[in-house]
């Protein structure tokens, strides 16, 4: 009787909460999905909806430490941290995920087959693979700069043996070669725009930016001049935003009239409600508790009527005042000030808020509040923000930065000439800052001086100033000078020209375990 | 394949089974002997006594008025056995007719029939170490939960509460940690499998007895879930006899024995402000205000309160020799001792049992309803928020205060908001239905078919009306409702053959089980739009969206399996037991699914031999054992060694925005890795043990020593964020078999039963179990040790180590002054050649000093060692009873020795990083150079590598002893029942209990007895977090039979 039932039955089971991963992943639909996904690590945990705006301002001090600040974060302001530090952990498995993911499309869509019959398949595959080629290579980009000699994972394997788990680090020729192979790819397989509806997926533009910027970053001045060069023609049309708020306002950003400028930026759409996402997924509820949600916190953390964790560091702001370039003798103050923070008249800080709003506009309570952050803010249109909620992309590539690379490029290699020196006033003449334009460069150094300061005014809390700090390798003596006037430390030691590899690969990694030295790097 | 090789073993069981029936001789048998048997210290009759014919088959009982009838030649010998009686052997008498009987009850438990996998053995027959624990002795009467009656009564098992919190599990750990992905038993409840969930929602009311096999002779008939020891639950049946009825109520009052000191206002605002100079922060206007000084409230005193409990069961049984029946009915609620929690539990019982000539049917169906309401505050927001605040604040929306780091220096949660913002109830049903069906086919051989199904269903609804919490976090009005919907079930088939003949016992068993994983599905949704909160209910909601979670899944997957087993006794003198299991398991890939796991044991009872009764005739009994055996566990997600698409943890949430107008865009990938190679982990399991009894077994003694070796263990190991895998940062992991862990262990048992006398008597027994936890390897595919536990209490799981041991630096103390530090450095720079080298990276006055370990003169990682275990060392058990007269009293001691709590409490009670209350021993803090300080300056690091790295600061001993339960009852005699009540009440007791009375420790925090919390039992134990402790719980009750 029952004794049959108890022989017949057959030990499969079918999982009906997901799809098999062997199966899915064949269509274009489920392949833009995998892209879609892809894209989605960039606000995760450690990156773009929060910890990368924090990590890199206050690293690279545009950003120090206010008393509501605390935690994992005063830490990081304080440049006192080891490898169990929260973010540096992070931004290694978020950064990784993204390779990941890219991975997980890359490897599918090349086995897959569109429809003949449907023409546009063949150019989404194309696309696809091009786009996950730059993620992955704006990942590598990321890890071989902060944290040296990486694993080089290249693809996604489902049933990984034990040495593929624990790959080892890789040298970092390899991994820039990685990278610039990648972007190849992607430059040749990206279309240089997209319908409406698909804008802020990388371009082919964007390819080109990341691929100029890494060879700068290598050192090898001919080709990222030769390779940024190409921005500054057709097919591209790149211009700077005449007015210079519009690429840090929502929705003007989004704006192809008011916005020329942007080449990547993450996407940050505003939140709307409770029950469409969770105001503070934000602090690790991306893809799970968080509902969906893509915004960024960054307003409501720095803004001064708000959370306030960090104030603009009085070195940024003093920075924005230096000789006249065409009157050396005589002070200028910059006009970026004003788009950058809020501060007293005499700094160029912006000394009103709430411009827009019903009430009219308030001054700034320079008095008790100091120089605060107005740069990714919008209080131009309200008082306060409430939580957390900011629709402000991510600037990650625009066309002023690539201007200024290009610059340096041309100045790196000895030219101080009418190039380099043209594209900095390019900068520089922007409508809505029209600052005063330098006659010449003079000598590499100062040509390399007016640079840098320029890369700090016009980036300042752009997450740019951490990378270029170390990549000048001046990083020691300026955090350490600049820290040692606001806060009394020297934080700063030899070994934080990189990150230490995190504790968690660390301890799950028998091949980088073995080759850490020094419990650092 | 193989199919083809079950037949054959089913075939080679039949002939097995039909060769012995063929070779039995049979026996003829006259005269027929009556009489009455009954109770020797009542003389009531004694129901459903069995009279055998010795060296036959030939069986009879007694019915409800204590008569039998049983045909038997002269001279031979009748056999009176009773469960819980002296058996008795009586040779009748050359002239058949009358013999009455008077059984006394027994002391010693030999003949004691015991619960086994599959069947029953006496238990002078066992082989292995098996553990019963009567329900009545154990305190039954006062227990809210089943595992409390198994505190302190069998050795080498150890029961760990998940919380205080009423209707929260227990998890009960057989024999020490032998796995890292689960350490439960298994539970067979009256012979079929359930589940932990099934048995901690059983009334204690309910319970026979739990029988506990530990060896893996014993286990190994259970193969795949036996690893981790069997756990059989025997319920009360029904007796043939007068329908009787029993009712129990009790009261109960329970309190949290302890609370921390904490500080008051002006030692708090000092504290912060320190914080803010360590920091270089202005310190916020509001606390140097006059204000911030005022104590408003002990935000312990307001979480805390005294927690009612009522418990009132109601039972009614009888039955005569055809049917039989037992229905019970319990009502419990219960409060929580931190606010604001109520749990109400309706359970119903219905046993049927007939007998149809060669058949016998039962069937159970248990009901069990529970509700909650309410929720359970925060006990470390009740430490951490500010002194001088008030509960409410009427300007802050939600109504309650709230504390922000601009204006307090702090973000600590009012620890009171949630009640008063939230609502929060959940309804669970659960139908357990078992049925049986055995038939006698032949003399001796029964087959039996038995099934059970678990379906259960549960919603839960919560609420919360608009509010704001510290940091002015604000949440909107929102409703919530969950679903869950899960059923499983399992059949058992089994043949059993029971046969004497001479001195030759033999008792055989051959079947199959089956268990179906079933499904569980569940959804849950969120409702917002509410305009206002006159109706607290999702139906309102204009929106509503699927929430944190919704889904499918399989229980435990699809086990198949086939066993069988052998009993042969000799002279009562020699037994062998031998068993063999097959299972499969859906869980293992393809090729690895099925696995097998014999078990055998041999005992020999060397009392019998004639020559050690001529030799130590004090010797009323003994026993060597010994037993050896494999089994299994498969206790691992379905998915392990497959990898599936992932869209958002709810479904859909994985979106990034594109377009110029921004618009959610949907994306899937892929997060985890699988295992193609997986296989079964198996436990290989040596025991060797004594049973002796004394002065005709008044006092007894076992030991047991075991040697219980687990290889291919499944584990979940971390694997490097460098694959990607894992959703967000949430960790990521693989499940492989990874390591080999050794439990090795001496345990040991010590009773000692006065005679029963009726105006005084009393029993005492001792037990103690040593246990020694290793991890002998962790494999190749996890080369790098497993690190779990908390930042400040990690647990690093490597070879030599016991399995989560906690692991760290060691404090040297506190550094007095940068001159203490200097002298460091130059030591370090001699040490090292190095000129720039530093002892302690990041080291300031005031700052923890760790200890240089390796002697290289820096502190680095490789300073850290073991610092502790949770998995304690030594378990031991006290128990005493004694009756004076009317007065009966039961005490139960337990306690754990060679124990380490990791107590991460301290990391905010005794530090500031960040600005929230402390304990009064941050007073010793650093303060300014030249202190001698037992605890770090307020204001450093907050994680790592500062003073709150793990390091044995952390670590404490966890070592107690415990009051469990302390029960005094006085039970109204018969006569006095009479003149007041005639013959309506057939007994009356009242008692008054205490449990957990007191706790002898020298742990500070709130206890010592650390809950699981839904933390896993492996690496993350024995970890403080705050954890609802044990409450001190006093009860009054009253027992009444009708």
């Amino acid at each position: 009787m029952a004794f049959s039932i108890g022989c017949k039955k057959d030990l499969s089971l079918i999982n009906k909460s997901a799809y098999t991963s062997d199966t899915y992943f064949a269509s274009d639909v489920a392949l833009n999905q995998g892209v879609v996904a892809t894209y989605a690590g960039l606000l995760h945990t450690g990156m773009w909806a929060r910890e990368w705006y924090f990590t890199f301002d206050l690293l690279g001090y545009d950003a120090k430490n206010n008393q509501p600040l605390g935690g994992d974060l005063l830490q990081l302001a304080q440049y006192n941290f080891g490898p169990d530090q929260n973010q540096v952990g992070e931004t290694w498995a978020a950064l990784y995920q993204i390779i990941a993911r890219a991975n997980v499309v890359i490897d599918r869509a090349q086995v897959w087959k569109p429809d003949p019959t449907k023409p546009t398949e063949a150019a989404d595959q194309i696309q696809y693979i091009a786009e996950c080629k730059f993620l992955r290579a704006y990942a590598y980009f990321q890890l071989v700069n902060l944290y040296g000699r990486v694993p080089l994972r290249t693809s996604y394997i489902t049933l990984p043996t034990p040495a593929d788990i624990n790959k080892p680090r890789s040298p970092v020729a390899d991994i820039w070669a990685f990278i610039e192979q990648d972007l190849k790819d992607a430059e040749a397989g990206l279309p240089v725009s997209y319908p409406d509806a698909s804008y802020g997926r990388a371009t082919q533009g964007a390819a080109v930016a990341l691929l100029g910027k890494s060879y700068l970053y290598e050192k090898k001045w001919v080709s990222a001049q030769s390779e940024l060069t190409k921005l500054t023609q057709a097919p591209f049309s790149y211009a700077l935003a005449p007015v210079y708020n519009d690429l840090f306002d929502d929705p003007n950003q989004d704006d192809a009239g008011k916005n020329p400028e942007t080449i990547f930026q993450v996407m940050n759409q505003k939140w709307t409600d409770w029950g469409v996402g969770n105001q503070y997924y934000v602090f690790g509820g991306q893809e799970t508790w968080g509902g969906k949600a893509t915004h960024s916190d960054r307003a409501q953390e720095y803004g001064f009527n708000d959370w306030n964790n960090v104030h603009i560091t009085t070195t940024a702001v003093n920075a924005f005042t230096y000789p006249n370039p065409v009157s050396p003798n005589v002070n200028y103050v910059d006009p970026r000030a004003a788009f950058t923070f809020y501060g007293d008249a005499a700094s160029g800080g912006q000394t009103q808020y709430c411009q827009q709003c019903s009430t009219g506009a308030v001054d700034f309570p320079f008095a008790s509040k100091g120089y605060e952050w107005l740069k990714y803010e919008y209080y131009n249109k309200v008082a306060s923000f409430g939580g957390p909620q900011s629709g402000i992309n991510g600037q990650v590539i625009r066309y002023a930065d690539v201007l200024l690379m290009l610059a340096e490029s041309y100045i790196q290699q000895g030219n101080t000439g009418s190039q380099p020196l043209a594209l900095i006033n390019q900068v520089r003449s922007r409508p809505s800052v029209n600052a005063p334009l330098y006659p010449s460069l003079g000598s590499q150094a100062n040509a390399m001086t007016i640079l840098m300061r320029e890369r700090q005014l016009e980036l300042t809390g752009e997450q740019s100033r951490y990378f270029d700090l170390i990549r000048w390798g001046i990083a020691k003596q300026t955090i350490n000078a600049e820290m040692q006037v606001e806060a009394g430390t020297q934080p700063f030691q030899d070994k934080n020209v990189l990150f230490p590899i995190p504790l968690a690969e660390k301890n799950s990694n028998s091949a980088v375990a073995k080759d850490i030295s020094g419990d650092w790097n | 394949m193989k199919k083809h090789r079950l037949t054959k073993f089913l075939i080679f069981i039949g002939m097995t089974l039909s060769t012995l029936m063929i070779s039995l001789p049979g026996f003829s048998q006259t005269g027929k002997i009556t009489g009455k048997v009954s109770d020797q210290a009542d003389g009531l009759p004694l129901p459903g006594v069995t009279i055998k014919v010795k060296g036959t088959t030939n069986a009879a009982g007694t019915n409800v008025d204590g008569s039998y009838s049983i045909n038997a030649n002269p001279g031979s010998t009748l056999i009176f056995s009773f469960i819980g009686y002296e058996q008795k052997e009586i040779v009748v008498p050359s002239s058949a007719g009358t013999l009455n009987v008077a059984l006394s009850k027994s002391i010693s438990n030999l003949n004691e029939v015991v619960v086994i996998g599959y069947g029953t053995s006496r238990r002078k027959d066992l082989v292995g170490a098996v553990d019963v624990v009567n329900a009545k002795d154990a305190g039954a009467n006062t227990s809210l939960s089943p595992a409390q009656l198994l505190i302190g009564k069998a050795p080498g098992v150890q029961v760990v509460q998940t919380s205080g919190v009423p209707g929260s599990g227990a998890q009960i750990i057989v024999r020490g940690v032998g796995s890292f992905t689960d350490v439960s038993p298994l539970y067979v409840i009256d012979g079929i499998q359930g589940n932990e969930g099934l048995f901690n929602q059983i009334s204690p009311q309910d319970i026979e007895n739990i029988t506990i096999l530990k060896d893996a002779a014993s286990t190994a008939i259970y193969g795949v879930a036996g690893a981790n020891g069997v756990v059989i639950i025997t319920t009360k049946k029904g007796k043939a006899g007068a329908t009787q009825i029993a009712f129990t109520s009790q009261v109960g009052f329970a309190t949290i024995p302890k609370k921390l000191d904490l500080l008051k206002a002006a030692d708090y605002v000092k504290l912060l402000t320190d914080i803010d100079v360590s920091n270089n922060n202005p310190t916020p206007v509001k606390l140097t205000t006059p204000y911030a000084l005022v104590d408003r409230n002990n935000w312990q005193n307001q979480i805390f309160k005294t927690a009612l409990s009522t418990q009132n069961d109601v039972s009614v049984s009888g039955g005569n020799d055809k049917v039989i029946y037992n229905m019970s009915a319990g009502y419990v609620t219960q409060q929580a001792t931190v606010k604001d929690y109520l749990l109400t539990r309706f359970t119903n019982r219905f046993t049927l049992e007939e007998k149809l000539g060669r058949f016998r049917f039962g069937q159970t169906l248990n009901l069990r309803y529970t509700k909650t309401d309410g929720l359970v505050e925060s006990i470390g927001s009740a430490l951490q928020y500010a002194p001088y605040q008030p509960i409410y604040d009427p300007s802050i929306q939600g109504g309650y205060s709230i504390l922000t780091n601009i204006d307090d220096d702090s973000n600590a949660v009012n620890p009171l908001v949630d009640l008063g913002v939230k609502t929060q109830s959940s309804h669970e049903m659960v139908l357990f239905p078992q049925v049986f069906g055995e038939v006698k086919i032949i003399e001796g051989l029964t087959f039996r078919s038995q099934a059970s199904i678990q379906y259960g269903s549960s919603v839960s609804d919560s609420y919360n009306i608009p509010y704001v919490i510290s940091n002015k976090l604000f949440f909107d009005r929102q409703a919530d409702r969950s679903f869950n919907n899960y059923y499983n079930y399992n059949i058992d088939n089994y043949f059993s053959y029971n046969r004497s003949f001479g001195k030759h016992n033999i008792s055989l068993t051959a079947g199959t089980s089956y268990i179906d994983p079933g499904s569980s599905r569940f959804v849950s949704l969120i409702g917002t739009g509410m305009l206002n909160d006159q109706v607290k209910d999702i139906s309102v909601a204009t929106t509503i969206t699927a929430a944190s979670s919704s889904g499918y899944a399989n229980g435990p997957g699809i086990e198949q399996s086939y066993y069988g087993r052998l009993i042969y006794s000799y002279d009562d003198k020699y037994i062998l037991s031998a068993s063999l299991r097959r299972d499969g398991s859906s869980n293992f890939p393809v090729a690895s699914r099925y696995g097998n796991f014999p078990g055998a044991g041999f005992a020999w009872r060397f009392s019998q031999e004639d020559f050690i009764k001529a030799a130590l005739p004090f010797i009323s009994d003994g026993k060597l054992r010994v037993g050896w055996g494999r089994t299994g566990n498969n206790r691992i997600s379905l998915t392990a060694s497959d990898v599936y698409t992932f869209n958002g943890s709810t479904a859909g949430n994985l979106v990034y925005s594109f377009g110029r107008n921004e618009q959610f865009n949907s994306g899937t990938t892929l997060t985890t890795i699988g295992n193609g190679l997986l296989h079964w982990e198996t436990t290989d399991q040596t025991d060797a043990g004594i049973d002796l009894g004394f002065l005709n077994n008044r006092i007894t003694f076992g030991a047991d020593y075991y040697n219980r070796k687990s290889s291919g263990l499944l584990v979940q190991i971390p694997v490097p964020p460098s694959l990607g895998i894992g959703i967000n940062t949430g960790g990521s992991y693989q499940t492989v078999n990874a390591a080999d862990a050794q439990n090795k262990g001496f345990e040991f048992q010590l009773g000692y039963r006065s005679e029963v006398k009726s105006d005084f008597s009393y029993n005492i027994s001792v037990n103690g179990a040593f246990n020694s936890n290793k991890t002998i390897s962790l494999g190749t595919q996890s080369p790098t040790p497993i690190v779990g536990g908390t930042s400040v209490a990690e647990t690093l799981t490597q070879p030599g180590s016991p399995i989560g041991a906690f692991y760290g630096y060691r404090v040297a103390g506190v550094a007095r002054d940068q001159a203490e530090i200097d002298a460091l450095n130059a030591k370090a720079q001699q040490k090292t050649g190095n000129p720039s080298a530093v002892y302690q990276a990041g080291l300031k006055p005031g700052d923890f000093i760790f200890k240089d370990l390796n002697g290289d003169g820096t502190v680095d990682s490789k300073d850290q060692q073991v610092l502790g275990s949770s998995i304690p060392k030594f378990m031991y058990g006290i128990n005493l009873g004694a009756t004076y007269h009317n007065f009966d009293l039961n005490v139960v001691l337990a306690g754990v020795q060679g124990v380490q709590i990791g107590n991460d409490l301290l990391s905010t009670l005794d530090f500031a990083a960040t600005g929230h209350n402390a304990s009064t021993a941050i007073l010793n803090r650093w303060e300014k150079p030249g202190d001698n300080a037992a605890l770090p300056r307020a204001g450093q690091d907050d994680n790592g590598s500062g003073n709150l790295r793990p390091s044995d600061f952390f670590i404490q001993n966890g070592a107690y002893l415990k009051a469990r339960n302390v029960t005094l009852g006085y039970t109204f005699t018969k006569a006095t029942l009479q003149s007041f009540s005639g013959n309506v009440l057939s007994k009356l007791r009242v008692y008054v209990a205490a449990e957990n009375l007191f706790t002898i420790t020298g742990y500070k925090g709130y206890d010592p007895e650390i809950g699981s919390d839904g933390g896993d039992l492996i690496f993350n134990r024995g970890i403080d977090h705050g954890q609802v402790p044990q409450s001190r719980t006093i009860l009054f009750g009253i027992q009444a039979g009708f």
